[in-house]
C-alpha cells in the first residue's frame, strides 16, 4: 500500500523522451514540497532519464526497481513570473474593459492571465474613450448574422438586356464602386491593426466590415464583367478625394468621411452617369 | 573599505555575457561591487587565477582539479565555495544502437567508442575511466574516436557529445558517451531517433562545476558573494531568468567529494601532465 504523501505513477512503455515527461509533470503538479512520487515503467532508460530530469527540475532522486523515486523540493515551476488578469472576457462585467490597457498585454485575449514580463506591442489606439463602444459586441453579432453569399443571393444567370450605352454606364458605376469599396476596406483594416486587442469586439467589427467590403468588391467586379471584358475609368480627382479618407489619422473622422463623402461621391458620380442617359 | 570582486569565467556561449551582466547588476543592487573577465579556455583561466588577475573562478570540474593540483604543487590552497544544484550527482552513460550485439562493457573490446572533446569530463574522461575500471583498457582494448569540438572549453557546449551521438546513429562508431541528461535531450530532439539506442552502462555519480577561490581571495567580498548566491530564490522574478540561463534552480554550498572519478581519470589518462608540468614552475 502506498503511504500518504507518496504517489505512484506508472508510465508503462512510455519513456520520458516519448511523452512520459508530460504525465510526470502533471503528476507533480498535484504534489507539494516534501511529497514523493514513485515513477515506474518499462522503458530501459527510465531511471537514467528520471535522474537527469529531476536534477534539472530541482527535485531529489533516488533509483528504485524499474524507475525512480522523486522527492518534490519545489513547486510552481510552471509559472514564470508575476502575472496579472487582463480585464474580463465578458465586456458587461464591471471593470472588464480597461481604460488604458498596457501595451504588454499585447495579443493576449481580454480576460487572460498575462505574464507581466511580456514585451510591449505597438498598438497606437489604446485609449478606451477613443476606441470603445458598449455596442461593439452587438454590432459585431448583427454583422455576423447579416453575412450573405453572393453566389446564392444574386441570380447571376437572370436574363437582362440593356442598351449598349446604359451597360457602359453601369460598368462605369461599378468601376467607381470598386474604388470606393477598396477605400472602405482599407480604412477599417488599417485601423484594426492599430487597435489594442483588449478592445476585441471593436477589432472584430472593423474586421467584418473589411470582409463585407471585400464581398462588395467581388460583386461589383462580377457585375461589371458580365457583358464587358474591360472596366471603366478612374479619375485623378476621384482618387484624390478617396485619398483624403485614407490619410485621415482619426478613425471616427475617417469613418464619418467614408460614410458621407464616399457615399456622397457615389451619389454625385452616379447622378452624373444618370444625367448622361439618353431620354426615351 | 570593500573592493570590486572579480570573477573569471569561460565564454563557451554568447549567453555567458548576458548571465554575468545580469548577475553583476543583481550584486550591485545588493551592495556587492562585482565585475567579471572572460577567457576563451579554462587553462588560461586557471593560469590567470594564480597570476592574480581575478578573485573567483567559475570552474569546470576539470578546471577545479587543475586549480587544486597547481595549488598543492605551489603550497597553496584552493576551495570550492559554491556550485549549482545541477552540478551535483551527475552520471554519464555509454550508449549503443538498439540492435547492437554489444551487451556488456567487455563486448567493447575491438570496437570503436565515440567520445566528446578530449577535455570533456562528462563525455570523455569519466566514461573512459568507467570503462577502464571494468577491466577494458581504452588505450589498448578498443579504439577511441574523439570529437574535438572547441577544445579548451571542457565540453561545456556539448558539441562533441552531439557529434559522437550522430556518429553512433550513422554507424561510424559502435558506442558513444554522453551525460545522462543529454541522452534524454538527444532523444527528444531527434539526434537519437526514438527507439534507436540502448544504454549499455552508466557511471557512478560525480559533481560538475564550482566557484573556486584561492587562499589569497578577499574574504569579506567572497563571503558576501557566497551569501548572495545561496540566498537567491527561484521565485524571485528578477533573478529567475538568470538562473534559467545558467541552468539551476538554487545555488548550493561547494563540496569536493564528487570529484573522485574525475581525479582517477586524470591520473590514469595522464591528460593534464604536460600542462601541470608547465604550471609547477
Amino acid at each position: 500500500m502506498t503511504p500518504p504523501g507518496v504517489v505512484r505513477l506508472e508510465l508503462g512503455a512510455l519513456g520520458l523522451d516519448r511523452g512520459g515527461r508530460l504525465l510526470l509533470a502533471h503528476a507533480l503538479e498535484r504534489l507539494g514540497v516534501g511529497d514523493v512520487l514513485n515513477v515506474i515503467g518499462e522503458d530501459p532508460a527510465l531511471a537514467v532519464h528520471l535522474r537527469a530530469w529531476a536534477r534539472a527540475s530541482g527535485h531529489s532522486f533516488e533509483p528504485i526497481p524499474d524507475g525512480g523515486r522523486i522527492r518534490v523540493e519545489r513547486t510552481g515551476l510552471r509559472s514564470s513570473v508575476e502575472r496579472e488578469r487582463a480585464g474580463d472576457v465578458d465586456p458587461h462585467h464591471p471593470g472588464a474593459v480597461a481604460e488604458h490597457p498596457p501595451l504588454r498585454w499585447g495579443l493576449a485575449a481580454r480576460g487572460a492571465d498575462v505574464d507581466v514580463a511580456a514585451r510591449d506591442f505597438d498598438f497606437t489606439l489604446s485609449d478606451k474613450t477613443v476606441v470603445w463602444s458598449d455596442d461593439a459586441s452587438r454590432i459585431y453579432a448583427q454583422a455576423v448574422a447579416a453575412q450573405w453569399d453572393p453566389l446564392s443571393a444574386i441570380d447571376w444567370n437572370a436574363p437582362f438586356e440593356l442598351p449598349e450605352e446604359i451597360e457602359d454606364a453601369v460598368v462605369q458605376v461599378m468601376t467607381y464602386l470598386i474604388e470606393n469599396e477598396t477605400a472602405a476596406l482599407i480604412i477599417p483594416a488599417r485601423f484594426a491593426g492599430r487597435i489594442h486587442p483588449h478592445f476585441r469586439e471593436v477589432m472584430q467589427v472593423l474586421a467584418i466590415q473589411a470582409a463585407d467590403e471585400a464581398r462588395h468588391i467581388e460583386v461589383f467586379t462580377r457585375r461589371a464583367t458580365l457583358r464587358r471584358d474591360r472596366l471603366g475609368s478612374s479619375s485623378a480627382g476621384g482618387q484624390a478625394s478617396l485619398k483624403t479618407l485614407l490619410d485621415e489619422p482619426d478613425f471616427a473622422l475617417a469613418s464619418f468621411l467614408l460614410s458621407v463623402l464616399g457615399r456622397g461621391r457615389f451619389s454625385i458620380c452616379s447622378g452624373s452617369s444618370i444625367a448622361t442617359r439618353p431620354t426615351r | 573599505m570593500s573592493r570590486t570582486l572579480v570573477l573569471g569565467a569561460v565564454a563557451y556561449d554568447p549567453k555567458v555575457v548576458t548571465i554575468w551582466d545580469g548577475f553583476r547588476h543583481y550584486f550591485a543592487e545588493h551592495g556587492l561591487d562585482f565585475d567579471y573577465v572572460l577567457y576563451s579556455n579554462y587553462e588560461r583561466q586557471v593560469e590567470g587565477h594564480f597570476a592574480g588577475h581575478y578573485d573567483v573562478a567559475w570552474n569546470s570540474p576539470l578546471a577545479w582539479i587543475e586549480a587544486e593540483r597547481v595549488a598543492h604543487a605551489r603550497g597553496r590552497k584552493a576551495e570550492a565555495i559554491a556550485m549549482r544544484d545541477t552540478d551535483q550527482d551527475l552520471t554519464s552513460v555509454i550508449v549503443v544502437r538498439t540492435e547492437s550485439p554489444i551487451r556488456t562493457l567487455d563486448d567493447l573490446r575491438g570496437k570503436t567508442l565515440g567520445v566528446g572533446a578530449g577535455d570533456s569530463p562528462q563525455a570523455t574522461l569519466i566514461p573512459l575511466e568507467h570503462v577502464r575500471s571494468a577491466g577494458v583498457d581504452p588505450r589498448s582494448d578498443l579504439t577511441v574516436r574523439r570529437f574535438d569540438r572547441l577544445v579548451g572549453k571542457h565540453g561545456d557546449h556539448i558539441g562533441g557529445e552531439r557529434d559522437a551521438a550522430r556518429a553512433l546513429i550513422a554507424g561510424e562508431v559502435d558506442a558513444a558517451c554522453m551525460i545522462d541528461g543529454n541522452h534524454l535531450l538527444f532523444s527528444q530532439e531527434g539526434t537519437l531517433p526514438a527507439g534507436s539506442t540502448r544504454i549499455l552502462s552508466q557511471t557512478t555519480t560525480y559533481d560538475h562545476c564550482n566557484f573556486t577561490v584561492l587562499d589569497d581571495a578577499p574574504r569579506a567580498e567572497v563571503g558576501r558573494f557566497r551569501e548572495l548566491l545561496l540566498g537567491m530564490s527561484y521565485e524571485d522574478p528578477k533573478v529567475r531568468p538568470l538562473l534559467d540561463l545558467e541552468g539551476l534552480k538554487v545555488w548550493k554550498p561547494g563540496r569536493t567529494e564528487g570529484y573522485e572519478i574525475l581525479n582517477r581519470a586524470v591520473d590514469h589518462q595522464r591528460y593534464l601532465e604536460p600542462w601541470l608540468e608547465s604550471m609547477r614552475s
